[in-house]
């Protein structure tokens, strides 16, 4: 089920709704955007607005407008500003909207083991999981500037959420543990899908991989990264980390988890949040040392030109040139030629999944054929024809990677508004702050 | 800066029968559907449409699809398939009679539905570009039935947040007003084309 952030109105309305005997139809509107383009619209105006009060104080030395006009902008780090301000930095009242099938009955008091459940103990050193401090993070300052909105603690907002696609993805999750555990070899995966489904292939690996979380950024209302949804995931499959913990043996190869959306584009100066980030994937020695790995599987996204995008090409790449063997497998592998549905049973997860056994390659007899085609030994003697032979002939190559353009804004950064030396008032986007009120109100100021 | 759409759209022309269920079934979920509703319950109305229409795949004799990345054509192609539903371009104005014979092999007695879905949605959000990749079917297969069949099993990833207004209508409200073949040769109807394969 999909469910609004709490206290939210259903947000899609029927404008129209015919009933006729020749044609039956409704047209309906999110209400939730067509606000959102209001206000943006209306932020727009500001802006210009802004722009003509320069002007006008200049030549009539506008008292008033003093203080508000000492401003500046300023791009600081934004999970930095998260964690001085909160989670909602600059956005503090706003909700945040959860796509999926929402699952009852959930007993917040678990959010307080969420990480531990989700990291477990095994390679510590390995895990990146900034993600999880958003949870119950209060921040000990607030902005300069009052919005006359409150904080609220992330904890309060988040769900657990399923979504098909997390469904498909536990499955694939499942599928792949069955025929890597047919392998006489440790093999790490990385799994780079966006956040919910990257969760739920780990959450499929969990008894046979030790889930290790690359994910350092935080959810916002008004976020690129949905990180909210990739909680949501982790909190559905909470039961399932939890029970493998104490059932996976202690040297398990790794699955990492990382989130694909982290490279959702993002135009600067737009309303929306920047909480892109760049996943820290272990250096070569790192994985050889202390993951004992060198074999690596990439799961990538089925439907993307390039697999592996230019911010994990260099370590894929460096893995390659140290002698470790790095294969690629996408969603096209995995599909069922007939339903098999697992038994429900006790398993909190099977009783909301319903969706049917993944095979590799469509049943169980071809399956088998996965050790062939992923040979961490041998390169392939003859190109397989699969749904998924592009992804099996992948090798990582190193490539030119395109500089962003001198005037781009760092990867996860904030446009601040600062008085004085140093004094953050909020940030830019924040409709509730005052320098948008002050350019609204210089309609009433004379030049 | 101004929010950007996108649209995807498609219409399918399936056999109307009274063996199916389908176009009963769609008819009253329109009816039973409530004023307002969230994204989750909107999510379920089209899973349900999804689910029919797959199941109703093999026997579909026309459709479009469509989905345009920019902003001024998804404005203006969405009023388009609004406008579609409120004029009542495409129902008849009078009743055919209830299908008989064999709707799978034609005649004239054979009766059609056109159900039809147009989703208005924000570019930039992970739905929408997830929807746009799995639209970026090669032009050789655009009206394959299989290229329909993936897209529809795909189009239940996408999450709600991200589409600004939608509309769904069926063609006929009644089954007695279903479409006749001499109905789908008029030229208001040449957009749909026959579903390859």
């Amino acid at each position: 089920m999909t469910t609004q952030g709490q206290g939210a109105e259903p947000p899609f309305e029927r404008d129209e709704f015919l009933n006729d005997p020749g044609i039956i139809g409704a047209r309906w509107w999110n209400s939730e955007l067509k606000s959102e383009e209001r206000q943006a619209s209306r932020r727009q105006a500001l802006a210009y607005l802004a722009i003509g009060l320069t002007v006008t104080a200049g030549v009539g030395g506008m008292v008033a407008a003093g203080a508000a006009l000492s401003t500046k902008y300023e791009r600081r780090s934004s999970l930095e500003m998260q964690r001085r301000f909160g989670w909602s930095f600059g956005a503090n009242g706003e909700r945040l909207t959860f796509d999926g099938r929402r699952v009852l009955p959930f007993d917040p008091a678990k959010l307080r083991s969420l990480r531990a459940d989700c990291l477990g103990t095994h390679l510590a050193s390995m895990q990146s999981a900034a993600i999880f401090d958003a949870i119950f993070h209060r921040p000990a300052e607030s902005p300069g500037e009052d919005t006359g909105t409150s904080f609220q603690a992330l904890d309060s907002f988040l769900l657990p959420v399923t979504t098909w696609s997390m469904g498909f993805a536990y499955r694939m999750g499942q599928t792949l543990a069955r025929v890597l555990s047919r392998l006489s070899r440790r093999v790490a995966v990385i799994v780079d899908l966006n956040g919910p489904d990257a969760v739920a292939v780990a959450a499929g690996l969990a008894d046979t991989h030790a889930p290790v979380w690359l994910l350092d950024h935080w959810p916002h209302p008004h976020g690129v990264v949905p990180a909210h949804m990739t909680l949501a995931s982790a909190i559905f499959f909470q039961p399932r980390f939890a029970a493998a913990n104490a059932t996976r043996p202690s040297d398990a190869p790794p699955v990492f988890i990382t989130d694909r959306a982290r490279m959702l584009a993002y135009v600067d100066a737009s309303d929306r949040f920047d909480n892109r980030f760049v996943p820290k994937l272990p250096a070569a020695t790192v994985l050889e040392s202390t993951a004992r790995a060198r074999d690596i599987l990439y799961v990538a996204p089925s439907d993307v030109s390039t697999l592996d995008p230019d911010d994990v090409n260099p370590a894929l790449v460096a893995y390659r040139t140290r002698g470790l063997s790095v294969r690629a497998i996408t969603g096209h592998a995995f599909f069922a030629t007939t339903y098999e549905f697992p038994a429900a049973g006790q398993d909190p997860i099977e009783s909301f999944l319903q969706q049917s056994k993944l095979f590799y390659n469509g049943d169980a007899e071809r399956e088998a054929l996965f050790d062939t085609h992923y040979d961490f030994s041998n390169p392939l003697i003859e190109v397989p024809a699969t749904p998924d032979t592009r992804a099996i002939l992948w090798q990582p190559m190193a490539r030119a990677v395109m500089p962003p353009p001198p005037t781009a804004a760092p990867l996860g950064s904030v446009e601040v508004v600062i008085q004085g030396s140093n004094t953050i008032l909020g940030a830019r986007f924040d409709r509730n702050g005052s320098w948008n009120r002050v350019s609204s109100s210089s309609s009433s100021w004379g030049g | 800066m101004a929010v950007q759409h996108a649209i995807f759209a498609m219409e399918l022309c399936l056999p109307l029968t009274g063996v199916s269920g389908t176009h009963s079934t769609l008819v009253s979920m329109l009816r039973e559907y409530p004023l307002q509703s969230t994204a989750d319950e909107k999510w379920h109305f089209y899973e349900r449409v999804r689910q029919l229409l797959l199941s109703e795949l093999p026997h579909a004799y026309k459709g479009c699809w469509d989905f345009f990345n920019e902003d001024a054509r998804a404005k203006s192609d969405f009023e388009m398939w609004t406008n579609g539903m409120l004029t009542r371009e495409g129902a008849r104005s009078g009743p055919s009679g209830r299908p008989e014979g064999d709707p799978f092999r034609g005649g004239a007695n054979s009766r059609f539905m056109t159900v039809t879905i147009a989703w208005l949605m924000v570019q930039s959000m992970p739905s929408t570009i997830d929807l746009s990749m799995t639209c970026n079917i090669p032009e050789s297969a655009l009206w394959h039935r299989s290229s329909f069949g993936y897209i529809l099993s795909r189009m239940g990833r996408v999450q709600f947040s991200a589409v600004k207004s939608d509309v769904f209508y069926v063609i006929p409200g009644d089954d007695a007003w279903g479409l006749t073949v001499e109905d789908l040769q008029l030229e208001k109807f040449h957009y749909l084309r026959p579903i390859q394969g």
